[in-house]
């Protein structure tokens, strides 16, 4: 019986569920540590929700991954002008990356399934704050056809739940990036990390310089602004 | 040289491409209404008798049951663009003479031909296709060539006696001269368009009126005509005709059809393809109905719009009987190969090119940017957007991933990470700067970029994202 059971495995005839982790694949997020509790790294297509504020270092979350693909990367109704210094800083490619500013919301969200269905483009940052379950499901279906992957940013909680791949919450403490896990494709684990940005962007990370606050004199204009 | 095309059943044949077989059993005319004169009429009505040139009155006592049809110049014109756009693929220039003639200027095109009659050949071939019928002439002037042709000479190789000879079966009536300058010709002797050859243009000047002159000068060849070529138009818009009104959206099979085969030839030929096309269909007594249909993927076959178009005229009851059906579209993008990959999951590719195309069709030019490096040491003009893809490597300091369109002043308390960051710098071109950049953070820990101006005012100009 143990040989039969032998050759038919051998000939993949057998299939045995226990033990077998479904592990989507995934492309590495240049964090050693955000990678191990996300299994492995940013799911390779699918969209991922990211829910925080302006400025704690949501875009420098997902920037350093960039690297390791050649295709294109869009970036949709960025909240400012996106700076190609900063990009250049990190020694990416800047002729991958399109900027996309249409007009309205669904004007948005087409250029997006576009982008993504396309297979020309690696990854699609979107700052959009209301999505419905039908458009999230469209977007799936574009990033698996695609190959892509898509990162919404937003400020609020939406809604209702929705059907992504991954979803994050980001908030910014002291000295480091707090990111809590709400939902992953694939695994029931729900983590909350300290991630400190140290690698690629040293200068912003810096322990607190000594004596800082004695080494510049504020001016007294400063003073005034920050009473006022 | 030049050969002139000239179509005597344009509109007739143009509305029986788009009907059904059936219809044409019955004699038809059509009627010019200023002159009340029966301009064109099918085969059934020739053998009752009826001629080119009767009455309304002596054609309906010649056949009881006549389809008579009132002519319409817009059809005509119509039909005359859809030959002359096929004729465009084989001959380069070639001049529209509305409203049923075209002529083609054959001296440019025999470098690409091996003699005239191959490239008659190459002609003869597109109007088969386009199924109609016609004569034709030959000529040093468009003038002659189409005087020639109105004459059912239908003969390609002409010597030059061969011409004259043509010429004087010719009357002058059938010139485009006033009536007053032919009676005066006539009186003079001069019956027949060969005649007008033996005098010298100043002779005639003399004599008679400009147009004239102006007209046998054009006619041999020894005054210069100035036609105006065709090009061909940039984007589709077609009239299907119905014979009748049709209050059953099935009907409506055959010139959907017609106007869909239309749309995939104009596509094809400059490879080219659609995402939304527009239907109108034009009702009795009411708004016209109009149907536009969008495809997600570019599309420029007949069966894939057919199948969209389906769909939606099931939907769709019809108010009142159409009267004539019309398709138009100006979205158009080029075509792009796909890539497939028979090993990777990505199930379709485009090149980037083509995305970047697709986009800036759909959201302007303006929408589409990518970043450029400058080199100015001033924040505002260091990172710009451009139109096209920048490759140049400059080393650049730590800066904030994210640039406020407009500094705002800083009014809460920071912590200074590092700095300061001294710029001074555009005094050259009238845009001097000398700031003192930090890299602060505030009490929500965001890391902000903020400067100290000359006179001690602080701002916030950018976000680490």
């Amino acid at each position: 019986m143990a040989n039969y059971l032998e050759l038919l495995e051998r000939k993949n005839l057998l299939w045995r569920g226990r033990g077998r982790v479904c592990k989507p694949e995934a492309v590495s997020t240049g964090f050693t540590l955000l990678d191990s509790v996300l299994q492995g790294g940013w799911p390779k297509h699918g969209v991922i929700d990211i829910q925080t504020a302006v400025g704690i270092g949501e875009l420098r979350l997902i920037l350093p991954h960039f690297t390791q693909e050649k295709r294109l990367k869009v970036l949709i109704n960025p909240p400012g002008r996106v700076q190609a210094a900063a990009i250049n800083y990190l020694s990416l490619d800047l002729s991958e990356f399109v900027i996309l500013q249409p007009k309205s919301d669904s004007e948005a969200l087409w250029a997006a399934e576009q982008c993504l269905k396309s297979g020309a483009s690696s990854a699609v940052v979107l700052w959009q704050d209301a999505l419905s379950i039908a458009v999230v499901k469209r977007l799936q279906l574009a990033a698996q056809s695609g190959d892509s992957r898509l990162f919404v940013l937003h400020q609020g909680q939406y809604m209702s739940t929705l059907p992504f791949s991954l979803s994050l919450v980001l908030e910014a403490k002291p000295c480091a990036l707090q990111v809590s896990i709400k939902k992953q494709r694939g695994s029931f684990s729900q983590h909350a990390i300290k991630l400190r940005n140290t690698n690629y962007w040293p200068e912003l990370e810096k322990q607190t310089l000594p004596n800082i606050d004695e080494s510049i004199t504020m001016p007294c204009g400063y003073d005034q602004r920050l009473t006022s | 040289m030049w050969i002139y095309l000239y179509f005597p059943m344009l509109q007739l044949e143009g509305i029986s491409k788009q009907a059904t077989t059936t219809d044409f059993i019955s004699s038809v005319v059509i009627i010019d209404g200023r002159k009340n004169q029966v301009v064109q009429l099918n085969s059934v009505a020739e053998q009752k008798g009826i001629k080119i040139g009767m009455g309304l009155g002596t054609a309906c006592a010649l056949c009881m049951q006549l389809h008579v049809l009132a002519y319409d110049s817009q059809l005509e014109r119509q039909q005359l663009l859809e030959i002359a756009d096929a004729l465009y693929q084989v001959s380069a220039d070639l001049v529209i003479e509305s409203p049923n003639g075209i002529a083609l200027k054959v001296d440019g095109m025999l470098s690409l031909h091996k003699d005239l009659s191959c490239y008659w050949l190459v002609i003869t071939e597109q109007l088969r296709q386009l199924e109609v019928s016609y004569h034709y002439g030959v000529g040093v002037s468009i003038t002659m060539a189409k005087l020639l042709a109105r004459s059912h000479n239908d003969t390609l190789q002409l010597t030059a006696s061969q011409t004259r000879y043509a010429l004087s079966k010719v009357t002058l009536q059938h010139t485009t001269l006033a009536e007053k300058v032919i009676d005066k010709l006539i009186r003079t002797g001069v019956k027949t368009v060969a005649q007008l050859e033996q005098f010298t243009l100043s002779e005639l000047a003399k004599r008679f009126d400009t147009e004239l002159v102006h007209y046998v000068g054009c006619l041999f060849g020894k005054l210069r005509e100035t036609p105006t070529f065709y090009h061909p138009p940039e984007v589709f818009e077609l009239t299907a005709p119905l014979l009748y009104e049709v209050e059953v959206v099935a009907w409506l099979d055959k010139p959907i059809g017609y106007l869909l085969s239309r749309l995939s030839m104009f596509l094809q030929k400059r490879s080219l393809v659609t995402r939304a096309v527009n239907f109108t269909f034009v009702l009795r007594d009411k708004n016209a109905l109009e149907v536009t249909l969008h495809s997600a993927e570019p599309e420029y076959r007949i069966s894939y719009w057919r199948r969209l178009l389906d769909l939606k005229l099931e939907s769709i009851t019809l108010e009142a009987p159409v009267q004539s059906v019309s398709l138009k579209v100006d979205e158009l993008e080029t075509q792009h190969a796909t890539v497939q990959d028979l090993f990777s999951a990505q199930q379709s590719a485009i090149s980037q090119q083509g995305l970047l195309s697709i986009l800036c069709t759909k959201l302007g030019d303006q929408a589409v940017q990518h970043l450029k490096l400058t080199g100015d040491p001033r924040p505002e003009k260091a990172s710009t957007y451009s139109r096209t893809p920048d490759i140049s490597n400059i080393q650049t300091p730590p800066r904030p991933t994210i640039l406020l369109s407009e500094p705002r002043p800083l009014c809460e308390k920071v912590r200074v990470i590092s700095g300061p960051e001294r710029i001074v710098s555009g005094w050259w071109d009238g845009e001097p700067v000398q700031r003192d950049y930090f890299i602060v953070q505030n009490q929500q820990d965001q890391h902000l970029w903020v400067f100290r101006e000359h006179s001690n005012q602080w701002y916030i100009h950018g976000v680490f994202s």
